[in-house]
């Protein structure tokens, strides 16, 4: 018995510390290439199909249209970081960062809104939404807020 | 007089402030051992100052249940006026060797009252455990005692300790320091025997109720016996070296219990934690090698 | 860990299956690390199966404690290393193969004492089979596309039920595809469903002290025992969220 309690006792003290001094410290496994953290948004880019409100499993993206924009509502404390988003996006307008210290006590820090003016009729200049229900769905991102289907 | 006032101070305070800190220094231990960085060396000190600034909360209307915490440390602070610790124990007029057995029996009741006295299952089962280990292992400790009472013919802490110094190491009495060691383990509260204290078993046995000041008295009465059962064993199994002067002498003592609170955090860290009727039969066994130094001492080895 | 973040993205939340493949595929640059990371594992694997044979205190704790006999195994249809460890023959990976599982065949450990002591062992060489699949797995990868070609609408109202062997046992799938590409109900038969049924016959006459344990011996996961049930405390009325409740209920929740 004692014999076994040595090894046991030789094979922890073989590992040595494995405390990291997170936070404060230096990382010893850096996040690399392909790390899903946060996302991050290029306004430029994005199109407005809403692509992404379609595919994202946390339902966290909502898309608003008004008069004349088209806003869209990222509530990102829901996310559960699976890059769906990013990977069914047609432009790369979402990109994964390396982020993953995410805790916060102010939910606005994970909270993006986009703001994208809609096209306008090619003769009054208008712009225009829409009618029937068979319009809303050939028209690609019909996850509205106010028909959660 | 003005020097026994002292002396007891010394003992008091060397039990009530310098034991957390070997609490630490066995936590570190345990830590090392799983890898990890562990708390400071200070830690139970900052634990029971946040203890004792908690909220008290009155679980029953037994005034027992606020009694056994009081009871537990108050007797391991008398217990620690009758302990040598490195010179003569301070009382050592007034009392002997039974005294002092009878003040750490009388900690372990109070564990069983604050346990039995709330009413829940989870108390009365710990406070159970307690009483059985308690009677399998109290005979070990008077047992293991009783060798150097019989060479050094009188009960006397400090009769037997200084005998002991002159004679030289006889086998008997390292023989009878073995079990004495083992029972260091129940009494202290440290696996592989930790088995009436905090369980993942029993969700902290006769601790449960106790919320804030008494578990920290509690907690404390605990790290107090460390000092207070090693400062015996190595007074009287082994109290070389010795030098006369007093602040010398128990700089030393603590240095050895250093020692052996080492060994302690070792044996701790790495065994599993043993079920109450194997315990009890680990001890009986025991109970065969004390008889057989009993009969050494007996015949003078 | 490092290892899963590297080829995955993530350290825990995988999530590379998709419906008709994978995400990513592993780099040639990837493969001499797994196989690093999966010798070295091995390595400690053996020494610390080596260290814990003489400890007694420790098989003191295993050995004859928990028994489930096999008549009892096969009646509570317990699956995994539980059943593993009661002489019952089953594993869903050999039984009913599904993805590569017919050219990476693994072996059924079995032992028959049925206590706690033959679930560990179960699971000690079950390790030890795993890092034999994953390199030959690893040697073995064929070239070819990740993902294979699916129709843009899985069309509605069709079924699909499936056996899929995880850690702790036999866990069964059912999915009822719904309208827009979306699925309208999925339920999980998770393995501790039934594991748990198990456990009156396992401590029948126990010591207190042995039950955590035995609990513990089959690795449970209470949650995936959770079945959520919402009462209505003055009218006693029982009342089952849909799916759009949960929804709202959820987002409102995170604004």
């Amino acid at each position: 018995m004692f014999k076994s309690k040595l090894k046991e006792a030789l094979i922890c003290f073989k590992a040595g510390r494995v405390t990291m001094p997170f936070p404060l410290g230096p990382e010893l496994h850096p996040p690399e290439e392909g790390f899903r953290g946060k996302i991050e948004i290029d306004v430029e880019k994005c199109i407005g199909c809403g692509g992404c409100a379609n595919v994202c499993p946390a339902r966290l993206i909502e898309i608003t249209d008004t008069e004349t924009k088209r806003i869209m509502e990222y509530f990102l404390t829901r996310c559960t970081y699976c890059g769906r988003c990013a990977e069914v996006c047609p432009e790369n307008a979402i990109t994964m960062t390396k982020e993953y210290q995410l805790a916060t006590t102010d939910s606005s820090d994970l909270y993006i809104k986009t703001e994208l003016y809609m096209g306008t009729c090619g003769r009054c200049g208008r712009c225009f939404k829409p009618k029937t229900v068979l319009d809303k769905m050939m028209h690609p991102g019909f996850r509205t807020k106010a028909e959660k289907a | 007089m003005g020097k026994v006032i002292a002396l007891a101070m010394c003992n008091v305070v060397l039990v009530i402030l310098v034991a957390p800190f070997y609490e630490g220094v066995i936590r570190k231990l345990k830590a090392l051992v799983h890898s990890r960085k562990g708390p400071p060396f200070v830690q139970p000190y900052l634990d029971l100052l946040k203890l004792l600034g908690k909220e008290d909360l009155q679980v029953t209307r037994n005034p027992l249940f606020s009694f056994a915490p009081i009871l537990t440390f108050g007797s391991i602070l008398m217990a620690a006026l009758f302990t040598p610790m490195g010179t003569n124990p301070p009382l050592g007029f007034a009392g002997d060797l039974i005294v002092l057995i009878y003040f750490l029996t009388l900690a372990s009741v109070g564990i069983m009252l604050g346990g039995s006295s709330t009413g829940s299952i989870y108390g009365a089962i710990g406070a159970g455990r307690e009483m059985m280990l308690g009677m399998v292992v109290e005979i070990v400790i008077i047992g293991s005692l009783i060798v150097g009472v019989i060479h050094a013919h009188s009960f006397n802490l400090g009769a037997i300790s200084a005998w002991y110094h002159h004679a030289g190491p006889y086998f008997s009495m390292i023989m009878a320091a073995v079990p004495f060691f083992l029972v260091l383990q129940v009494q202290l509260g440290k696996l592989p025997f930790d088995i009436p204290d905090a369980d993942q078993e029993i969700m902290g046995g006769p601790f449960m109720e106790s919320a804030g000041p008494k578990f920290a008295l509690y907690k404390w009465s605990y790290f107090a016996k460390q000092i207070l059962l090693t400062s015996l064993l190595m007074e009287v199994f082994i109290p070389w070296p010795k030098f006369g002067v007093i602040p010398l002498d128990i700089f030393i003592n603590l240095i050895k219990v250093l020692a052996v609170m080492v060994l302690v955090g070792v044996i701790d860290a790495v065994c599993p934690r043993i079920r109450i009727d194997h315990a009890i039969r680990y001890f009986i066994g025991v109970w065969i090698v004390l008889i057989f130094a009993i009969a050494f001492a007996l015949i003078g080895v | 860990m490092w290892l899963c973040e590297q080829i995955t993205g993530n350290r825990k939340t995988y999530g590379m299956n998709l419906i008709g493949g994978v995400r990513r595929d592993i780099t040639p640059d990837q493969k001499p690390k797994i196989l690093e990371v999966v010798n070295q594992i091995e390595k400690e694997w053996l020494k610390l199966i080596d260290a814990i044979q003489g400890d007694t205190p420790l098989m003191m704790r295993l050995k004859g404690i928990g028994v489930l006999k096999h008549a009892d195994a096969v009646d509570f249809c317990v699956t995994g290393p539980t059943a593993r460890g009661s002489a019952v023959k089953i594993d869903s990976r050999v039984d009913h193969p599904y993805s590569a599982y017919d050219r990476l065949v693994p072996e059924k450990k079995v032992h028959d004492t049925g206590d706690n002591l033959a679930r560990t062992l179960v699971r000690l060489e079950e390790t030890l089979d795993s890092i034999r699949l994953v390199r030959q797995g690893v040697l073995e990868l064929p070239e070819g596309p990740i993902m294979v070609d699916i129709p843009e609408e899985i069309p509605a109202g069709r079924e699909g039920i499936r056996v899929v062997e995880a850690p702790r046992g036999e866990s069964v799938h059912y999915v009822v595809t719904g309208e827009d590409n979306r699925p309208y109900r999925w339920k999980v038969r998770a393995p501790t469903y039934m594991n748990l049924e198990a456990v009156p016959a396992m401590i029948q006459g126990m010591e207190l002290a042995d039950v955590p344990i035995a609990i513990a011996s089959f690795d449970p996961c209470f949650s995936c025992t959770e079945r959520l049930e919402v009462v209505d405390r003055k009218s006693g009325k029982i009342k089952i969220y849909t799916e759009k409740e949960l929804i709202e209920l959820s987002q409102k929740k995170c604004k």
